[in-house]
């Protein structure tokens, strides 16, 4: 294989995932495959790719799922014909001959096109990785495409990646679109949180606490309803750690869970807690989670902030080095993988996490706000059918098996470092985390000695006595911020009403004043810019939705046959979308300092 | 007693009229060839009946025969195969796109059903070729030839079909077969339609 080319460059950038994969390179020996076999099996040379074009229809806003890379020329053929807002996934079976491929500086310029991304070999996880990246919110369909010149040299394995690219699709689509829609309430949220949790210790403090004790993770799923018993004899000898959701169950069974860990920035999460002691446990949680928990839990918090970049920035200004970097996908529960690590704990046994709803519909243990919210139930009709750990198959519910599968890539990235037990016999099978029943779980434990989980956790009471002071530094930053967001604010919307004045009064100097708001627009990008920290922060509360918002009208505005109007229409957008996102992040720091400094 | 008519007129036998459908249908088909007629209708007792079809009549009160020049039944076919011209290179140009954008396993059945589509078309043509022969006319070896390369590029997309290879049914489709229709269909449109509307012969 040569060295370092320029599409692997591009590689390298853009699907970093895949780059070891391709270095490991060959695993059949072989170096001689032609990447151009398919081609070579036609008389009339190139028409392969306009005549299979010809026969395809393709639409706008749509996902392509596409089978082969080969030599990339049916893929540069296809984006030259791709609609607007569309976008390819293009997956290729053969490590060998896209290493081959991509050793040509002409698929360096293919691969550098934004609109395409790409998988190569195994079907795994991080095969879609990229899809991260996809601009999922903007596409309205995703569609298999076939090339059959490659597909039928492999098709059992193109078959099985459709199928994974519409399950993969659906999954970040969900996922990216709570990121967009949600980023304002978790900065909300942040700022609110900011004096206590800025104080806190930060997670990693205790690191290495828990070394060789098992950690019991409770979730909410039915299985609880009859595993309540289980972890109260296991209470003394592993680290218990509920959720939110399963914290009511527990308290009210007579176990005092040591670690309870709320994520969820909705207020549903503080329910939870209602009519329960909170003492003697202590909350793990991020900068986003509803602020009510964070008082019920003041002076008991262990924190991680480095997937929040509000919350890393308030650290480090007040003197902290960054926060701890814990995985959060979809459910709260998946954190403890993360958790497990830093805790030294080599093993996780899962009780109650389900992923599945029971044949009546039930969703969740008995005891519990769900109950109380008549919101336990679910229509099963609407659920998906998969293998179950006891049962053949149980019913999965759309958003559990979202979950499950963020369960099954964490079990497998921790598959050396954690043994992972499930005890959940209602539950789906998770692929990574296999089925003990309760009493062989038992038994497992029992033919292992651990240290005293008191004495270690008295540890950690210590390390919550270290909690600092960090008002006045605190206050000088979130004035810095507040600065910053009022003059991009005032900015933005000074340019869109003195363009949306000349819009009402009239068009006819219509280029004169398009070409003023294009002078402000860059004025406006370049104090954007001046502290690119700010800037970052301040793009990834309410301004993030606003530019998503903004990126859905420009494509309603006038038709382009009247594009001076459409770029009017276009610039007043993007300078509403501005002063939205600025006024609400400016809204949020006032918000907070009024809560928090007030007492 | 049993009576037979041709074209409308009584048909006198030597001897007693045949006694079966068959008998009387093979009689008269003998006698009209020699006036390059066919039979174009038979019908006994006023039920029209298919020589072909396997099934004989061993008594019946009236056969009525109706004929038709020879030279006006390839008149007939010729403008039928011409009237699904269109039909026949849209299957073609269609499978030569679908073939690459389709599964190999799924495409298998359409294109057994393009094959099955112009089989007719090839037997007519080929029994128009073998009678021109025989005949001697004009247009016998241009339609000879036209159609040895239809069926060259039809065994080249057989060929590409029975070992699964889209692209060489694809290649086949879209080029050696429609090429070989084009040039089949000109010839009868150019020259065996014109040639007929004279009587045949030329």
């Amino acid at each position: 294989m040569k060295p370092q080319t320029r599409a692997l460059a591009v590689l390298r950038k853009r699907f970093p995932r895949l780059i070891s994969r391709l270095m490991a390179g060959s695993k059949s020996g072989q170096t001689e495959i032609d990447s151009r076999s398919w081609r070579s099996r036609s008389k009339h040379g190139g028409n392969i790719v306009d005549r299979w074009l010809e026969g395809i229809e393709l639409k706008p806003k749509t996902a392509y799922a596409l089978t082969g890379f080969g030599d990339g020329s049916q893929i540069a053929s296809l984006l030259h014909q791709l609609p607007e807002n569309s976008f390819v996934f293009c997956a290729e079976s053969n490590v060998d001959s896209f290493l081959l491929v991509v050793s040509h500086d002409e698929t360096a310029r293919l691969l550098e096109d934004e609109r395409l991304f790409v998988g190569v070999g195994e079907l795994d996880l991080d095969f879609f990785e990229s899809l991260s990246r996809f601009p999922t919110l903007e596409l309205t369909d995703a569609r298999p495409l076939v090339f059959a010149p490659i597909y039928n040299e492999s098709p059992e394995y193109y078959a099985r990646f459709f199928t994974e690219f519409t399950r993969a699709f659906d999954y970040w689509r969900k996922l990216y679109g709570t990121n967009v829609t949600a980023s304002a309430k978790w900065q909300r949220n942040t700022f609110k949180n900011a004096r206590t949790l800025v104080a806190a210790p930060d997670i990693a403090e205790i690191k290495g606490a828990f070394e060789g004790i098992p950690i019991v993770m409770v979730s909410a799923g039915p299985s609880l309803d009859e595993s309540l018993e289980f972890v109260k004899i296991h209470e003394a000898r592993c680290v218990i750690v509920a959720v939110n959701s399963s914290y009511r169950a527990l308290r009210n069974y007579g176990i005092s869970p040591h670690f309870v860990i709320a994520a969820d920035p909705s207020e549903y999460t503080d329910k939870g807690f209602d009519g329960v002691s909170c003492s003697r446990s202590v909350l793990l949680c991020p900068f986003i989670v509803y602020p009510n928990v964070v008082s019920r839990f003041h002076g008991r918090i262990l924190t991680w902030s480095q997937n929040n970049l509000l919350a890393s920035y308030l650290r480090l200004k007040v003197g902290k080095c960054l926060g701890s970097a814990i995985e959060e996908i979809g459910t709260v529960s998946a954190c403890i993988f993360d958790i497990a690590k830093i805790f030294g704990s080599p093993s996780i046994v899962f009780v109650g996490q389900d992923l599945s709803v029971k044949d009546d519909g039930q969703m969740h243990v008995r005891d519990s706000f769900y109950t109380d919210l008549l919101a336990n139930h679910v229509d099963i009709g609407e659920c998906r059918t998969l293998p179950g750990n006891l049962e053949a198959t149980v019913k999965v519910e759309g958003k559990l098996y979202i979950y499950l599968k963020a369960f099954e890539k964490l079990a497998e990235a921790n598959a050396n470092e954690l043994a992972l037990y499930n005890t959940s016999h209602y539950g789906v099978r998770v692929e990574g985390i296999p089925y003990v029943s309760l009493d062989e779980m038992t038994r497992v434990l029992d033919q292992k000695s651990f240290d005293n989980v008191e004495v270690k956790f008295r540890s950690v009471e210590k390390a919550l006595s270290s909690v600092g002071i960090v008002d006045g530094q605190l206050v000088e930053t979130l004035a810095v911020l507040s600065e910053f967001g009022s003059m991009i604010c005032s900015l933005a919307l000074n340019a869109s009403l003195t363009l949306n004045a000349a819009l009402f009064e009239s068009t006819s100097n219509l280029d004169s004043h398009i070409v003023l708001a294009q002078n402000q627009k860059r004025d406006l990008v370049i104090r954007m810019e001046e502290d690119s920290d700010l800037r970052k922060v301040l793009e990834d509360g309410a301004l993030k939705y606003e530019l998503a918002l903004y990126k859905r009208a420009i494509q309603r505005n006038s038709p382009p046959s009247d594009p001076l109007m459409k770029r009017a229409e276009d610039l007043l957008e993007y300078f509403w979308a501005i002063s939205e996102g600025a006024f609400s992040f400016c809204r949020a720091i006032e918000t907070s300092e009024q809560r928090d400094f007030v007492e | 007693m049993a009576r037979v008519l041709l074209d409308g007129e009584q048909v006198n036998f030597e001897g007693p009229p045949p006694r079966t459908a068959l008998g009387t249908w093979t009689l008269i088909e003998t006698f009209l060839e020699q006036s390059n007629l066919i039979v174009d209708r038979f019908l006994v007792d006023g039920v029209v009946w298919d020589a072909e079809s396997g099934k004989d009549q061993d008594c019946y009160d009236t056969i009525e025969v109706f004929s038709m020049p020879i030279a006006q039944n390839l008149y007939n076919t010729v403008t039928g195969l011409l009237e699904q011209q269109n039909q026949i290179l849209e299957l073609w140009r269609d499978g030569a796109q679908v073939s690459l954008s389709t599964p190999w396993t799924v495409f298998q059945s359409q294109a057994m059903a393009i094959f099955l589509e112009t089989q007719a078309f090839v037997q007519c043509v080929s029994l128009l070729s073998e009678y021109s022969k025989n005949n001697e006319l004009t247009w016998a070896k241009t339609l000879m030839d036209a159609g040895e390369e239809l069926n060259v590029g039809l065994s080249t997309a057989i060929d590409a079909f029975d070992s699964a290879n889209c692209i060489g049914f694809s290649d086949a489709a879209a080029v050696e077969v429609i090429s070989g229709l084009k040039r089949v269909y000109q010839v009868l449109s150019e020259e065996v339609i014109p040639s007929l509307d004279y009587g045949g012969n030329r």
